[in-house]
C-alpha cells in the first residue's frame, strides 16, 4: 500500500498552502548574538592586585573596551564588555486592508553583557578587580 | 503513487524563501605592522599618528593620555524556512590603546586583532 494516497495529498496540498501564507502573518525565530570574546580565563587568573602592572596587563589580556581616569585618584580605570545572548520569539501580524494593521511581537531576550573593570595607580600598579 | 522527484526542488525553494549573510565594518582594520614598529619609551605621539593616523578616541588620564584606534567587524547570517526563522550575529573588534606620559612618549601598548575572527553563524556555533 503506498503512503501516498489521494486524501493524503489533498490533506498535504492544504497544509503546505497554508504554510505558505503563513509567513507573511506569524512566525516563530531563534537568534543567537555575540559581541566581542570574553579574555582568556587564564590570563585573567593572572592578574594580581599589588602586583600586576599595567602593561603585563596588556600584554595578556589584550586591549581593553574603555580606559577612563579612575575618579578616586590619579590612576586609570580599564573595562572589557562581552555578551552572548540567545532568544526565542514569534510575531502575529493580522493584514486589515487600511493603513493601520495589529501585530504583535516578543522575543524572550535578555541582556547581561558581562564586564572586567582594573583599576591601576598612578604608577601602573593593579589596585582592584570587579567583574560581572 | 510514489512521491515525485521533481516535486522536491520546488518545495525545497519555497522551504526557503528567504536566507541571508551580511557584513558591517566600521573603520578600516588596523595595522599590525603598523602597531608592531611602536617603541615603548622611545615613539612619541608623533610617531604613533604617523604610523596609524588619527586616533578614534583621546582619554585624558592624570599624568598623561590614552589614545584609542580601532575598527569593528560584525557578521550577520539569517535563515527562514517558513514559519521559523533562525538569525545569528557576531561582532568583534581590532583595538589598539596606546598611552603617553606628559612629555608625549609612548609609555603602553595593548593591542587586540579579532576583527577578522567575525563568523557567520545561527545558534551558537
Amino acid at each position: 500500500m503506498s503512503a501516498f494516497t489521494p486524501s493524503s495529498w489533498r490533506r498535504g496540498a492544504w497544509i503546505g498552502s497554508l504554510l505558505c501564507l503563513l509567513p507573511a502573518c506569524a512566525g516563530i525565530s531563534y537568534e543567537h548574538r555575540r559581541v566581542e570574546q570574553p579574555p582568556a580565563e587564564r590570563a585573567m587568573a593572572m592578574l594580581q592586585v599589588g602586583t600586576t602592572d599595567l602593561q603585563s596587563c596588556l600584554d595578556t589580556m589584550g586591549a581593553p573596551m574603555m580606559v577612563r581616569k579612575d575618579e578616586q585618584g590619579d590612576g586609570m580605570e580599564l573595562l572589557w564588555l562581552w555578551e552572548e545572548t540567545s532568544a526565542w520569539g514569534f510575531f502575529i501580524s493580522i493584514p486589515t486592508g487600511s493603513d493601520y494593521s495589529p501585530s504583535l511581537n516578543w522575543a524572550d531576550r535578555e541582556r547581561h553583557p558581562q564586564f572586567l573593570r582594573l583599576f591601576f595607580s598612578g604608577d601602573g600598579k593593579l589596585l582592584r578587580l570587579s567583574r560581572g | 503513487m510514489r512521491f515525485p522527484a521533481f516535486l522536491l526542488l520546488p518545495i525545497l525553494l519555497l522551504a526557503a524563501p528567504s536566507c541571508y549573510l551580511g557584513q558591517a565594518t566600521v573603520d578600516a582594520p588596523l595595522d599590525g605592522a603598523a602597531i608592531a614598529q611602536l617603541e615603548v619609551g622611545q615613539s612619541t605621539a608623533n610617531d604613533v599618528t604617523r604610523l596609524l593616523g588619527a586616533p578614534n578616541q583621546v582619554v585624558e588620564l592624570g599624568t598623561g593620555s590614552a589614545w584609542l584606534y580601532q575598527a569593528q567587524n560584525g557578521k550577520q547570517m539569517g535563515i527562514w524556512l517558513l514559519v521559523f526563522g533562525a538569525f545569528g550575529q557576531d561582532t568583534r573588534s581590532d583595538r589598539c590603546w596606546v598611552f603617553f606620559n606628559e612629555a608625549g612618549t609612548l609609555t603602553h601598548v595593548g593591542t587586540t586583532l579579532d576583527a577578522d575572527h567575525a563568523e557567520y553563524h545561527l545558534a551558537g556555533s
